[in-house]
């Protein structure tokens, strides 16, 4: 099984954002005009052009300090993913062997219904190109051997890469270590995404973070219930009216006797 | 009895006029262009659908652009029928009680107006599905300019209007065609056999004949 | 750094101080990690919560300029309660030297050390010199410093320091500093625990330590509490400089700064004529037989020094005397530098690889010196605030008369050469790529024009020519006419490690002309052997390029990588590693031994600080702090200029009246530029309700120094975008200031447009119960790039006061008072 996955030790990240630029590096991806909201936080979001960026964060500590959170954010890179699901064109959400989901923005037509169905709002839409795109696990890396740039990168060890099995594990003993509300987040739900993190705030603490993200309800009855109704309904349609005709045929109207001399 | 040629049953009577023809035939085609893009984009399986347009991505332009003549022929379809749609009688639920006289009334049913009862209900049913798929259709469009949970929301009720018109578009266009013969000339030329009158609209034929007087 | 990067997950406890080292020394974290994953405290002291802050087990803010009170605190915990390491104290430190009965601390002397005169105002003295006759050791008849032991004589240096520092209790040090007390005994606590002989604390220290008028000192009482807790020379330990270039280390070793010549040797005086009058002013000397005296040595370093600048064209007397002296008593540094071009003395200037117009304290005065110049060279990778200074904002360019040049030059990935890391490694980088356009490297430059010096000089003579024709000049293979064909950065190395100019005869072994020096235990004092720089002997030897080493092994266990690349001096990785061991030999912590003594394979581990039997042996051994002429490392320091023990004074500009220590207010010996009543741009607003609000400099991890190189990157702009300024939500909320509004920030020198960031991170202070505020801005960001069509005033230093430490003359720009204001600079 060569599963990989990648594990964002957020207690380790000092958010110094070599990941952010190496992102930008390896995929030939443009800076963008900002400006500062008074936060260290730039580009405010996840972009077309920006597929991951630290979330910088202060929280009361309950103490009279302050904690600074850093969130590495990216694609989750899930099992089950809800972006895939949506996606109208075959092959153009695609998943890796390593577990990597990949936009092939050759394919992409702009519905945009990948970033609507995303639990974790992560694909972007370009204006431009009215394509959309995201984060691709550096797949291109990995299938050559190589770990994603952002990984590589990292100064402290906070992003990690490797076989999803032995991520998991490290992330558990890692979270252990910590103790308090450190937690796992990212290998149960989604069918176990291939992007973890270990926290050391509870889920909720964190902005732009789904306490328990799933794929929505809407999306499940769209795919998986209205998408068989409605060619049930066309097939149903289609016999119901074969049935009709065959069995009772058509209402054709009645001549009186007078009509046969009409002409 | 005045004159026995027009009241042969050959007699071709205008049931509808222009506009109401022009309006339904754009309604149609849309409905149709969008149906056949709309199980393109929505199963993939039906990829041939993307290759007859030339791609997906011109797909969603017919896709597209079909909506919004939807939308529009829609308007005035829902205007255009407004009266005689919405207007419902005694007669009508007795007209319904026996299925029209389709199913297992024996074709013994009261006469209609210019609207039979089931063509009242089509038309409500249109009504509402064009409503609900020109808002949904239009915000999974534009998505930006509403809130996620609405669009998040508008693609499974999207979904939920085309399993309901999917059938209902199938027998309204049968009934129109071989399940009633001499139906289609209403939409084509705009004139019916007097016959086909006296059997479909019976109480309409005679408030026309009584207005020709 | 006394130690290295890697050596940082060795410790036990990491304070990091006066320094941001998450966000400016990144991958220093990397063996932080490590550290703290072993169990390893983690300590950040920092007025402002900090990327550094956000990953510690305690966090203490502390106002700036204060430190040395904070340390202080700590020294005073570690004697009251016994915390120091004894046997090494006692051992390896001069705790024990009795020193002159005439010496007084300031305690008993207004708050200065005997021997001081200068002006007495009423903020104390000012302009104040040193007479360090009273700061001196007593002398047994044989001239060795008289010992006591037991260090409980009144006279010595242990119980000095005691007294010293009792004044700096727990509500003293609280009241000056702003730090709640329960958090200054929690990290006097945690700190102190690396007293115990197997455990080690080390301290990360930058610019927040130096950038004083008391900077010198602020490292001092670290180096004191290390010296306490015998923390230095050990795994895990040192006081380590984390350096703000990547080659800001070697270009120190190579003589940077005005004062040194390469390998720390003195600059010479105009009143040292000789070389040997130079000699003897600066080789140190010991009666103690047990004491190495290293720098005894400082003859044959000399003595290379000037043979690798003339070879053999001249003899060595004649060669010094081409060399470059100071006047006795004057000062040549950044401040004065530019002081004398802002008074029209200098006339022209080589800015290279800089920008002072963004990196000098008071730069507007900078910016005025600039326009005075006849002539301004500019040699950089991209153009600067400085070279298009006559172009900024508030100048009138056609009133300018200062000619420009930009010569475009390599960058670093353009070229082929060595950088050395703090940790001291200098490891040896090549060429990725041809530099673009006409850039050239800086080799290929300074080349070009020595040769067109010397053909002008042999043309047209003029005050010793020689000093320029009789350079040796081997930077590369001989063209026919003695020119060189290429600048070749190895010829520059071979050069720095030294050759034998004849044929040598050393303990036996005959070492031919022109082969390089093994090491610097070769070097002569007779000529026969030329060196730029002893630290780097052994760098370039016949074996190859030692910094180009690429061995990723580690037989040492503690990550010396004794094969990567090559470190000063010998390849030495821990400075002072004699004192990791005890009298015997034997580590203090076996499970982390830097070096280990064996009576049969003699020394193991790191290169030893001399290969030296260990201190049993008597005579055959030497004591380990092998730098210092009487072997002992210095608790009491008689060498620096403001006093023998650190003592705390309040930064030039400060928030309050009083120093609560003391009745001087300010360090007394520092050069003031400032005079009372005079309207220049020398000017100072102390306690004054103009200018309330604390504020120190700093940087981020997305630029680098002024950004000359990091705001013409657009990925880092992006993250970076434009100038701002930290502050608490109480502040803001006085000010009516929001966060992401624009705001002005104010000094008496001059003003900076910046964007707001409200944050919890700045928290008040309660400085003897008064609330005092902080600000923070970064000194990143000027009008050339980006947005030069705004000229809006938006570097920090036009902010800072040209005040230096007496001892360095490096600014004080990290303590100094400003307002803050709501909407954009005028």
């Amino acid at each position: 099984m060569n599963e990989k996955a990648m594990l964002v030790d957020v207690s380790n990240c000092t958010g110094c954002r070599g990941c952010q630029v190496a992102c930008k590096s390896w995929n030939a991806l443009p800076a963008e005009q900002t400006r500062n909201h008074g936060s260290y936080q730039n580009p405010q979001g996840l972009s077309p052009y920006t597929y991951t960026l630290i979330r910088f964060q202060e929280v009361d500590d309950g103490r009279g300090g302050v904690k600074w959170l850093f969130r590495n954010d990216k694609c989750f890179h899930c099992t089950d993913p809800g972006c895939m699901k949506a996606c109208p064109v075959p092959g153009c959400i695609f998943k890796t062997p390593e577990g990597a989901v990949v936009i092939d923005p050759e394919k992409c037509i702009g519905c945009r219904y990948c970033y609507y169905t995303c639990p974790f709002n992560i694909p972007q839409y370009d204006e431009q190109t009215e394509k959309m795109s995201k984060c691709t696990l550096c797949h291109d890396r990995v299938a050559n051997g190589l770990i994603p740039a952002c990984a590589k990168t990292c100064p402290t060890g906070a992003i990690l890469f490797g076989n999803r099995e032995d991520m998991i594990n490290k992330a558990y003993s890692r979270a252990q270590e910590l103790g308090g509300t450190a937690s796992v987040y990212g290998d149960r739900f989604l069918g176990g995404t291939h992007v973890m993190y270990v926290l050391t705030e509870p889920p909720g603490v964190y902005a732009k973070l789904p306490e328990n993200p799933q794929i929505s309800t809407g999306l499940v009855l769209w795919k998986e219930v209205l998408k068989p109704l409605s060619i049930a309904s066309l097939i149903g349609g289609i016999g119901a009216c074969f049935l009709y005709y065959i069995i009772k045929g058509p209402k054709r109207p009645e001549f009186e006797e007078g009509d046969k001399s009409g002409e | 009895m005045n004159n026995r040629a027009k009241t042969s049953g050959h007699e071709l009577i205008e049931v509808t006029n222009t506009f109401e023809r022009l309006v339904h035939w754009l309604f149609a085609v849309s409905c149709i262009l969008l149906f056949i893009t709309g199980f393109g984009l929505m199963f993939q399986t039906l990829n041939m659908i993307a290759g007859f347009f030339g791609g997906y991505y011109p797909m969603k332009y017919v896709h597209n652009i079909s909506g919004l003549v939807f939308v529009a022929s829609g308007l005035f379809a829902v205007i255009v029928w407004f009266k005689e749609g919405t207007k419902f009688t005694v007669n009508d639920i007795e007209w319904l009680s026996r299925a029209g006289g389709y199913l297992w009334a024996n074709r013994i049913v009261p006469e209609s107006g210019r609207f039979n009862a089931g063509q009242k209900l089509y038309y409500l049913l249109k009504s509402v599905t064009w409503i609900l798929m020109s808002i949904t259709g239009l915000i999974i469009w534009f998505p930006f300019l509403f809130s996620r949970v609405m669009v998040s929301n508008s693609y499974w009720l999207h979904a939920l209007g085309v399993a309901v018109l999917a059938g209902s578009v199938i027998i309204h266009i049968f009934l129109g065609t071989f399940g009633n013969p001499g139906s289609v000339q209403s939409m084509l030329g705009g004139k019916c056999t007097r016959a086909w009158v006296r059997l479909q609209h019976g109480r309409w034929l005679r408030e026309y004949d009584s207005k020709q007087k | 750094m006394t130690n290295h990067w890697i050596d940082l997950r060795n410790s036990d406890c990491i304070m990091i101080m006066g320094s941001n080292a998450a966000e400016n020394h990144p991958i220093s974290f990397k063996w932080i990690t490590k550290a703290m994953e072993r169990g390893a405290t983690l300590i950040s002291v920092d007025p402002r919560f900090t990327r550094t802050s956000a990953k510690a087990d305690i966090y203490a803010p502390l106002r700036s300029g204060t430190d040395i009170a904070f340390l202080g605190g700590m020294v005073k915990y570690i004697l009251d309660k016994n915390l120091y390491f004894e046997e090494y104290t006692r051992e390896y430190t001069n705790a024990s030297f009795l020193i002159n009965p005439g010496f007084k601390l300031p305690a008993e002397n207004c708050g200065v050390f005997s021997g001081l005169k200068g002006t007495m105002t009423r903020e104390g003295y000012i302009n104040g010199k040193y007479d360090k006759t009273t700061w001196s050791f007593q002398k047994n008849p044989d001239g060795t410093p008289r010992k006591d032991k037991t260090l409980q004589h009144p006279d010595c240096v242990f119980q000095l320091l005691k007294k010293h520092f009792s004044r700096y209790s727990l509500d003293m040090v609280s009241d000056i500093t702003g730090t709640p007390k329960d958090r200054l005994e929690q990290i006097y606590r945690a700190y102190s625990a690396t007293g115990k002989p197997e455990k080690s604390g080390t301290v990360m220290y930058a610019m927040g330590w130096t950038q004083h008028t008391v900077g010198v000192q602020n490292i001092r009482t670290m180096a004191i509490i290390q010296l306490l807790l015998g923390n230095m020379g050990v795994a895990g330990g040192g006081v380590n400089a984390l350096r703000g270039e990547s080659n800001v280390q070697g270009s120190t070793d190579h003589c940077l700064l005005f004062h040194i010549l390469p390998g720390y040797l003195k600059a010479p005086r105009a009143s040292q004529p000789t070389l040997q009058s130079y000699n003897e002013k600066n080789t140190p000397e010991t009666s103690d037989p047990m004491s190495a005296n290293w720098w005894g040595n400082y003859p044959k370093y000399s003595a290379s020094l000037m043979r690798a600048h003339y070879g053999l064209n001249t003899n060595l007397e004649e060669a010094y005397s081409y060399t470059p002296k100071l006047d006795d008593g004057k000062n040549y540094s950044w401040l004065t530098i530019f002081d004398e071009m802002y008074k029209g003395t200098i006339k022209g200037f080589f800015a290279w690889g800089q920008n002072p117009a963004c990196s000098g304290a008071n730069a507007g005065k900078i910016r005025q010196g600039l326009a005075r110049l006849d002539w301004l060279v500019n040699v950089n990778i991209f153009d600067n605030e400085t070279g298009s200074f006559w172009n900024g904002p508030g100048m009138e360019p056609k009133e300018i008369e200062t000619e420009v040049f930009m010569l475009p030059c390599a960058a670093s990935f353009e070229k082929e050469g060595s950088i050395t890391n703090s940790g001291r490694w200098m490891q040896w980088r090549y060429k990725a790529t041809e530099p673009p356009g006409e850039a050239r490297p800086d080799g290929e430059i300074i080349t070009g024009l020595f040769y067109r010096l010397k053909a002008l000089y042999e043309e047209k003579g003029g005050k010793l020519p020689e000093a320029v024709t009789k350079l040796t000049w081997d930077y590369g293979f001989k063209l026919p006419g003695d020119k060189i064909r290429s600048f070749d950065a190895h010829f520059v190395a071979k050069e720095i490690n030294g050759y034998f100019l004849k044929d040598v005869q050393i303990k036996g072994k005959l070492y031919k002309k022109g082969t390089l020096v093994p090491g610097f235990a070769y070097l002569q004092d007779d000529g026969s052997t030329s060196s730029v720089n002893w630290l780097y002997c052994n760098s370039y030897t016949e074996e190859g390029n030692m910094a180009a080493r690429r061995d990723t092994s580690d037989p040492s266990g503690i990550g010396l990588y004794p094969r990567w690349s090559w470190c000063w001096p010998l390849n030495r990785r821990v400075l002072y590693n004699r004192a990791s061991v005890d009298k015997d030999g034997q580590p203090w912590a076996m499970k982390k031994p830097v070096i280990w003594w064996s009576s049969e394979t003699g020394w193991n581990g790191d290169v030893p600080d001399g290969g030296w039997k260990p201190l049993s042996a008597g005579s055959e051994s030497r004591y380990p702090f092998i730098m210092k002429p009487d072997g002992y490392a210095r608790i009491f320091g008689p060498g620096l200029t403001d006093g023998p023990f650190p003592e705390h004074y309040e930064p030039l500009e400060c928030p309050v009246e009083k120093n609560l220590m003391s009745k001087q207010l300010v360090n007394p010996v520092i050069k003031r530029w400032d005079k009372e009543g005079v309207p220049d741009l020398d000017l100072r607003a102390t306690f004054d309700s103009r200018y309330p609000i604390v504020c120190t400099t700093y940087r981020v991890s997305e630029h680098w120094q002024t950004g000359v190189m990091t705001r013409w990157q657009p990925w880092l702009l992006e993250l970076q975008p434009e100038m701002f300024v930290e502050m608490s939500h109480d502040l803001a909320d006085i000010r009516g200031i929001r966060n992401g509004d624009k705001v002005t920030v104010k000094s008496v020198r001059g003003e900076v447009a910046a964007v707001a960031i409200v944050t919890s991170r700045f928290k008040p202070f309660q400085i003897s119960r008064n609330t005092t505020h902080q600000v923070g801005i970064p000194w990143h960001y000027g009008w050339r790039q980006p947005d030069p069509e705004k000229k809006e005033m938006r570097s920090a230093n036009l902010l800072t006061p040209n005040i230096g430490d007496p001892n360095t003359m490096i600014p004080e720009s990290k303590a100094f008072m400003v307002d803050v204001v709501k909407g954009g600079a005028k």
